[in-house]
């Protein structure tokens, strides 16, 4: 096998951001005792992320291609590359004065999150065990230093330690599952994998196992049920902007690889799967929306409903359908296309909502209910523009919420899975119970609370992010054409690789 | 030969035995360990269903990909003390039961 600078061009977006992370620690380097300004780190960040979105979009037209015999670059992983670099273009603009005036040590900082970026455009584009563990494991340990990078905060430090110990654990068993993969059918291409797992009898003792134990790793990573303890520590003691791209683009990097290492590796033994993933996705929702009921603190109701919301995610992914049995292409709910819509929708959807709770923290120094009351005379556009991320959470029609979820439970139902369907609109009808509450204490505060003092400002980026995401909102949600034919493209693309 | 299954077994006490001490020890610093036992059980399915594979001196996956899980786990020690460390420094204290700060 001979791998030539040629056959590397299609990672040129990918090695072009890699570039900017090193050129960031290079200026640092230079910069001398002082070190340079977090503010031109930033700068640099946001362009090459940039450089990585465009190149995402540039090769969205063209032929599937793979690079390096491991990285697939196709409608699937542009689609995923696409929700990545606009989750953490978005974060780093918006969230970029809150982390420069917190972080100590601006270049590291900055540096590592264009080398999350990288990491995760690896990860939904790996067709190989070796690189997608490798690929994961990149992205968490960067995770686990951006979580605890605010090193004299208390909270920062201990959602850091706690997030590593259940990610390297998560992963350490991923790994374990990945090896009986790897024994049973003595490769580590996946679509090599699916096909020994499709044809070779003898070998299916290993399918049980090697599921569960990597279902376990990415369950890990995209918070669902049983392996979700980290997710409230975590996204409530990291930085608020750290915690926005965890809640989005890393949790569709878990869920792409997912889709993936099932689609291709599992794709003839559905059967085993199917009631795992239906299971895991009833357990999680109802564990999310039960535990929101009764938080106190805003940022925690959130890291709650984004496991809630990982649930129902999952439901598209769950009812998948079977490529050999029906055509795809005839079809327009497939499941997995349901499974991106919702992840373009909730990436606008919950950056804003992260960011309305950053600019809050901004300016009243904390993000409990009591800090968000009476918010709409301190700045009735944040409260405003909240209100629209709860109603896409809660999947109101017209925002982009309601068309994710039209597309994941029409794919439930066709598939008749009523049950699930059942289970997953009572937990919206609960999720809307907290989801108002928060609209209600920001709109009609109670008349006895006063509001928190006010002690900064939003800051102009951070209302220009909000707009921009309020404006995403409604374009998923009012002309989502667009993003439906680019899901439906990626989608039949990874159904019918077999 | 040693048969392969004999392999698998030690791998599989070494991951429960890291699996063990990674839920049921209070102290970070053990927690870690158990997480490497974990990887190591997983480089020895690696390197024993390597050996034992169809074509052992072509196909080399097994082997590499044990260097790189040697790799990612040198890694892993190195930011998980950073951040024993930095608790550490807060708090004067390691163990998992006092970090209590987020709850809820």
């Amino acid at each position: 096998m001979e791998i030539g600078f040629a056959s590397l061009a299609p990672l040129l977006p990918e090695i072009l951001v890699s570039v900017g992370a090193l050129l960031i620690l290079i200026l640092d380097t230079t910069a001398g005792k002082q070190g340079g300004s977090s503010r031109g780190y930033m700068a640099i960040t946001v362009i090459f992320l940039l450089l990585g979105l465009v190149g995402a979009f540039v090769q969205l037209g063209g032929q599937p291609q793979t690079a390096a015999y491991v990285v697939d670059i196709d409608s699937f992983s542009l689609f995923l590359k696409m929700i990545i670099y606009t989750a953490m273009l978005l974060t780093a603009i918006a969230g970029g004065g809150y982390l420069n005036q917190r972080v100590s040590g601006g270049a590291e900082f900055w540096s590592s999150y264009l080398f999350i970026s990288v990491a995760m455009a690896f990860a939904v584009s790996a067709n190989n065990l070796l690189l997608i563990f490798v690929a994961i494991e990149f992205l968490s340990i960067t995770s686990y230093i951006l979580v605890g990078s605010i090193r004299e905060d208390l909270r920062s430090s201990e959602a850091g330690l706690k997030y590593f110990l259940y990610g390297s654990v998560a992963s350490a068993i991923m790994l374990y599952g990945m090896t009986f993969m790897y024994g049973a059918t003595g490769s580590l291409n996946l679509v090599e994998i699916g096909t020994v797992f499709a044809e070779n009898s003898t070998v299916h003792a290993a399918i049980i196992p090697a599921v569960i134990l990597v279902m376990a790793g990415l369950g890990f990573k995209t918070s669902l049920a049983p392996f979700f303890q980290w997710t409230p520590d975590t996204y409530e003691g990291a930085p608020t902007p750290v915690t926005a791209y965890l809640s989005t683009a890393s949790k569709a990097v878990g869920f792409a690889v997912m889709a993936r290492v099932l689609l291709m590796a599992f794709s003839a033994n559905a059967e085993v799967w199917v009631p795992v993933l239906g299971g895991l996705s009833v357990l999680t929702m109802f564990a999310g929306n039960l535990m929101a009921l009764r938080q106190t603190n805003v940022k925690r109701m959130f890291a709650y409903s984004s496991i809630a919301q990982a649930g129902y995610i999952l439901l598209g992914l769950t009812a998948v359908v079977n490529s050999n049995v029906v055509d795809v292409m005839s079809l327009s709910m497939n499941g997995l296309n349901g499974m991106l819509i919702y992840l373009m929708g909730y990436l606008f959807t919950n950056i804003g909502a992260f960011m309305v709770v950053m600019a809050v923290e901004n300016m009243t120094g904390g993000s409990d209910y009591a800090h968000f009351t009476g918010l709409v005379k301190r700045s009735p556009w944040l409260a405003t523009a909240m209100l629209v991320f709860l109603l896409s959470l809660v999947g109101i029609p017209l925002t982009a919420g309601f068309v994710g979820k039209f597309f994941v439970f029409g794919a439930t139902i066709q598939h008749q899975y009523y049950f699930l369907a059942v289970m997953a609109l009572i937990n919206v009808a609960i999720s809307a119970f907290y989801y108002m509450t928060v609209a209600r204490i920001m709109f009609f505060p109670a008349e006895d609370g006063e509001p928190a003092p006010t002690i900064g400002g939003a800051g102009i980026g951070v209302q220009a992010i909000v707009t921009i995401c309020v404006i995403g909102v409604f374009w998923v949600g009012m002309y989502p054409a667009l993003i439906i034919e680019w899901a439906n493209t990626a989608s039949q693309y990874l159904l019918t690789i077999l | 030969m040693v048969p392969l299954t004999w392999y698998l077994i030690l791998a599989a006490f070494v991951f429960s035995a890291g699996l063990f001490a990674a839920l049921g020890r209070r102290n970070a610093i053990a927690v870690l360990m158990g997480i490497e036992l974990m990887l190591n059980a997983a480089n020895i399915n690696l390197i024993a269903f390597w050996r034992y594979g169809p074509s052992p001196a072509q196909n080399l996956d097994g082997q590499i990909f044990a260097l790189f899980v040697i790799a990612v786990a040198a890694a892993e020690v190195a930011v998980g003390l950073a951040l024993v460390i930095s608790v550490y420094r807060n708090r004067r204290t390691v163990n998992l039961d006092d970090l209590d700060l987020l709850k809820g």
